[in-house]
């Protein structure tokens, strides 16, 4: 099979691009931590109120500065629908679903997860900035998908 | 080659062309694509407009029922009969008339899909199935819209026996050849096709019908999700597969020139073949269930599905380049004049070549890992794919549309035709950077796909993706506008193409062999070799983690068929 | 060059490897940059909001 110089040199471009890409998500990822949220755990989503966590949802201080937010998502709201934490806060979300597939998405952040039910996700954000934060479902739930969202309030120090 | 094999090809220099009746088979799949499209293009401009919060929906007519609509319409219905309707006319004009029995079995797979495609519009009429194209679950349609789904698939795998089964004939009677490109380029298309269609057969026939019918009690939605996906990026390389087979054998013959080698597009759809559908987990990056590891694994693989895309890009421009040259053209640049910019046969393919090198580069985005954070669910994807198979592919299915319609009908090609299309790529390509950049930098910001008018009680970041200059929901209805002033014009023109325009012969544009044609290797004919490869590469990377899934599966859902209503 | 492309017109066959290609590699080149930059641009703003 016959290749032009040109194209092997276009090829060897862009295959080294695509290595260059997965070479840098690949470190980013599995020496810095910064993974996709992938949470292994499950619960049964009928019977979440005789669930050791997610029968009480809510926010719990961890230190000074650290807060496990546990939230139910459900057609079409989460439980707790606000939650308020100090400025510089680093928050981490354990959501998992009552009912269909659900996202628990906060625009201009990092995290923007899927929450399947029967199964937990996690993802972690520090609020460095004050002030109101929008969160938002962004997985197709039903004739009410676009009213599900709640509130993340950072206040100042 | 022997004598007999001589006579064939000289009869078929003399008169070459698609069989009449293998015609009609082609038109009716044509028609059935074209009335889908104009329906659904409607549906999309109720929904830019009612998703800008320009007009109200009336009560009867839910967003989300129109949105089922428009994604069943376009991208399934719309582009199978469409592809269907290219490989019937494209088999039957590289191998002569189909053999009465597998045009037979080709009517038989288009009425299956037919009843299907009905049936299954029916009850998204009905607003009994507003689930969405990727119909998710728990969310439940009613039963006989899974019914509909399922007897689309079976109709698309009849008529795929009908067009392999023809090639294959060939094939065995003449050993040794090597395999015309187009009947090559349609095998691996619908052989993917037929491998990934198989994971949305089983997860709709074994776990989500039995589960709406009640027949279960519950359902594994990892399992479905994952299967779905399974199939559904596939379908995306179904879509792109007879796009780049008009790139790769139309558009050379409409400029004047030839393919510039045939190895490499050969090589190029094996690798699709390959490389399309371990790939699925990376619609799944943000989700539970699965693991790092094995995402990651989908991830690396997804990148190799786009070496044969970076193949193409160079072996199409290489095809202009060397066309404009032997035609005289100098410079670096100025032999570009050579092509045929006035003709909109060569004119919407090659913008829809340019749109897709957004929408590639979007593609990769989307499927770096971690990286989708940013982007997942949001409309940047929206603006993606509606750069990739509602730009690139469409384009490229419009200007198939102005050489196939008049041949099938016995019409000619006229100047006006020419007019109306060039107009009509424009407007498609004005109408969709409006839409789908506004949509990308919307996605950027945040904005979700797949939701109605909302600004979440007036926060101050939903009301903003309202007030951006460029990137503002209005843009994005504006856009649907023109959007479907261009629909509409092509919906006029297929309308002319088949029962308006002077009667007359319309030729299939297809190029000649490449040069190196007799040199291609022959292991690239190996199908089963390739078909054993697609399966160990499944199996290595889907394996496992649905292992995985079934074993360590969470207490399954019930049927939530309440919440779509 | 020009010889070369006086050569290919005379004969049709003599194959792809006789016309200049130049365009052709500038083109992907530049597809290739505008690749790189596009899938960093996105990934600081990744990092940025991590």
């Amino acid at each position: 099979m016959h290749i032009h110089k040109y194209e092997k040199i276009w090829l060897i471009f862009g295959v080294g691009s695509l290595v260059l890409f997965l070479g840098v998500i690949g470190v980013a990822a599995f020496a810095f931590g910064h993974q996709p949220p992938s949470h292994m755990a499950t619960v049964d989503a009928e019977n979440l109120d005789q669930d050791p966590v997610f029968s009480e949802p809510g926010l719990t201080k961890i230190d000074e500065s650290t807060y496990r937010a546990t939230l139910v998502a459900q057609a079409f709201g989460y439980n707790p629908n606000r939650i308020e934490v100090p400025e510089g806060s680093t928050v981490l979300f354990e959501v998992t679903s009552a009912d269909v597939v659900h996202s628990f998405t906060i625009p201009g952040t990092n995290v923007n997860f899927m929450v399947t039910p029967g199964h937990v996700n996690m993802a972690e954000h520090t609020f460095n900035e004050p002030g109101e934060y929008l969160v938002l479902c962004n997985e197709y739930c039903g004739t009410g998908h676009h009213y599900m969202s709640m509130t993340i309030e950072v206040v100042p120090r | 080659m022997n004598i007999t094999n001589l006579a064939v090809d000289i009869t078929q220099q003399v008169k070459p062309g698609v069989d009449p009746k293998d015609k009609k088979l082609t038109i009716y799949h044509m028609s059935v694509a074209f009335v889908a499209f104009i329906i659904g293009v409607f549906g999309g401009l109720l929904q830019g407009l009612a998703r800008g919060g320009l007009i109200p929906l009336p009560s009867w007519l839910g967003y989300y029922q129109i949105l089922t609509a428009h994604g069943v319409l376009l991208a399934l219905v719309f582009t199978t009969y469409f592809i269907f309707g290219f490989f019937f006319a494209g088999i039957s004009y590289t191998h002569g008339p189909l053999s009465k029995g597998l045009r037979k079995l080709g009517w038989t797979g288009f009425t299956v899909m037919s009843i299907g495609a009905v049936l299954a519009t029916i009850m998204i009429l009905m607003n009994e199935a507003s689930v969405l194209y990727t119909f998710y679950a728990p969310l439940a349609a009613h039963w006989l819209f899974y019914i509909g789904l399922t007897l689309f698939v079976v109709g698309t795998w009849i008529s795929s026996g009908a067009i392999l089964t023809h090639f294959y004939r060939w094939k065995k009677e003449n050993p040794g050849e090597r395999s015309p490109l187009f009947s090559f380029m349609a095998t691996a298309t619908l052989l993917l096709w037929i491998v990934s269609s198989l994971g949305a057969a089983v997860s709709i026939l074994f776990l989500i019908l039995p589960w709406a019918l009640g027949l279960t009690d519950s359902v594994n939605v990892l399992l479905t999700r994952t299967l779905f996906w399974y199939f559904g990026h596939p379908l995306v390389y179904f879509w792109i597969m007879p796009t780049y087979m008009v790139w790769y054998l139309v558009v050379p013959k409409l400029i004047g020139g030839r393919l510039f080698s045939s190895s490499l597009a050969k090589l190029a759809f094996v690798l699709f073949l390959l490389f399309s559908t371990p790939v699925g987990f990376h619609h799944m990056l943000m989700e539970s269930g699965v693991t790092e590891f094995w995402k990651f694994l989908q991830t690396v693989l997804t990148f190799a599905v786009v070496i044969p895309s970076l193949l193409t890009a160079f072996s199409i421009f290489a095809t202009f380049e060397q066309t404009g040259r032997e035609q005289g053209g100098k410079g670096l640049f100025s032999w570009l004049k050579k092509l045929p910019w006035g003709d909109v046969r060569f004119f919407a393919p090659f913008m829809g070549m340019m749109f897709f090198i957004p929408a590639g580069i979007g593609g990769l985005i989307n499927a770096s890992f971690s990286l989708n954070a940013v982007v997942h669910n949001t409309l940047w994807v929206v603006g993606h794919f509606h750069l990739t198979v509602g730009t690139t592919v469409i384009l490229t299915f419009f200007g198939m549309a102005y050489w196939l319609l008049p041949m099938l009908t016995g019409r000619r090609f006229t100047k006006h035709a020419n007019r109306c299309g060039i107009v009509q790529t424009w407007l498609w390509s004005i109408g969709m950077f409006l839409m789908s950049g506004a949509m990308h930098i919307l996605g950027l910001f945040g904005a979700p796909r797949r939701t109605a008018y909302a600004t979440y009680q007036d926060a101050p970041q939903a009301v903003a993706w309202f007030e951006g200059i460029f990137a503002s929901h209005i843009t994005v209805a504006v856009g649907g506008v023109i959007l479907t002033a261009a629909g509409v014009l092509m919906f006029y023109n297929f309308i002319y193409l088949t029962l308006l325009a002077p009667k007359g012969e319309t030729e299939f544009p297809m190029t000649p062999d490449p040069h190196d044609m007799k040199d291609s290797p022959k292991f690239l004919e190996n199908w089963k070799l390739w078909l054993l490869i697609t399966a160990l590469l499944i199996v290595f990377a889907y394996t496992i983690p649905i292992y995985d899934m079934i074993v360590n599966s969470p207490p399954g859902s019930p049927l939530f068929n309440n919440l779509i209503k | 060059m020009s010889e070369m492309n006086k050569q290919k017109s005379k004969s049709h066959t003599s194959g792809e490897n006789h016309t200049s290609l130049k365009t052709t590699l500038i083109f992907t080149m530049t597809l290739g940059v505008l690749i790189l930059l596009s899938w960093f641009a996105v990934f600081f703003l990744f990092l940025e909001r991590s």
